[in-house]
């Protein structure tokens, strides 16, 4: 699936679970099973500043691809991220740098995020674009 | 790569269960509180993904931290932890769930339960019992 499609599927499924807590139960379980950052890895380097939970996510670029990990301590933005590898993980520059995130605009996906977690989200997303373009 | 479709369709089928149990609590089939007691226990467990035998505890609170606890495979008592120290300007995981689920009460169950009321529970029987009494006071 291309990147769309899997933000397409993301919301689908957030579509037919309809209800809040469902929703909720969604992202947990995203959370649960990613394979986040083992403890020893994260470096105060890698955290993102604006998050107020400790939030970690780690780029690097493997042959034009985009290569991400992240974590963090507060578990529904664990599962948030672990969506947003999804769509990310394994992109090329020039698809990320084309692709509009819409993720972050659906009240299924950030609402029960608080203000300052939808924008450290939306940092972290800004830098993924940036560093697609440079 | 995470299996969205899994977790999808679990998720799906706990619904039905609760959807189920909410059903029979509108239409009134339950004989009495204890009958009453047992479907809104049933209905709490599909909405949290719990099993009957995982509210060994009358802590609403606790019950909602250990849903939160189950579901994450994290040991008892981090979640909180973490989030604490966090600073994550916002509710906990845990007291997330309890307001959805008392705004559940009022949408799928139409129980008129306040918001004083919903800060003022703090046992899962307490809760019950306030939800039975505004069915049948």
């Amino acid at each position: 699936m291309d990147m769309d499609e899997v933000q397409r599927s993301i919301q689908e499924d957030l579509t037919q679970l309809a209800d809040p807590l469902s929703q909720m139960e969604y992202l947990l379980a995203c959370a649960r099973a990613s394979q986040g950052i083992p403890p020893e890895q994260r470096r105060e380097e890698d955290l993102v500043p604006s998050c107020q939970a400790r939030t970690w996510v780690i780029t690097s670029w493997d042959g034009g691809l985009l290569r991400m990990q992240a974590d963090s301590e507060s578990f529904l933005v664990k599962g948030a991220l672990a969506l947003l590898c999804e769509v990310y993980n394994g992109r090329r520059r020039e698809d990320i740098q084309v692709f509009t995130c819409r993720l972050l605009e659906d009240p299924g996906f950030t609402g029960r995020l608080t203000g300052e977690q939808r924008k450290g989200l939306a940092s972290i997303l800004e830098r993924l674009h940036e560093e697609a373009a440079q | 790569m995470i299996d969205r479709q899994q977790i999808k369709a679990a998720l799906l089928a706990r619904k039905e269960q609760s959807a189920a149990c909410a059903r029979q609590i509108c239409e009134r089939t339950y004989r009495g509180q204890e009958e009453f007691a047992l479907l809104f226990r049933r209905y709490l467990c599909g909405k949290f993904m719990l099993e009957l035998e995982d509210l060994d505890t009358d802590d609403f609170y606790r019950i909602c931290q250990y849903s939160v606890e189950k579901a994450s495979l994290y040991p008892p008592g981090s979640i909180d932890a973490a989030e604490f120290a966090s600073k994550c300007g916002g509710a906990t995981t845990a007291t997330n769930k309890k307001v959805l689920f008392i705004m559940a009460l009022r949408r799928e169950l139409h129980i008129p339960i306040t918001v004083e009321e919903a800060v003022s529970v703090d046992l899962l029987s307490q809760l019950i019992a306030i939800c039975y009494q505004k069915l049948e006071g």
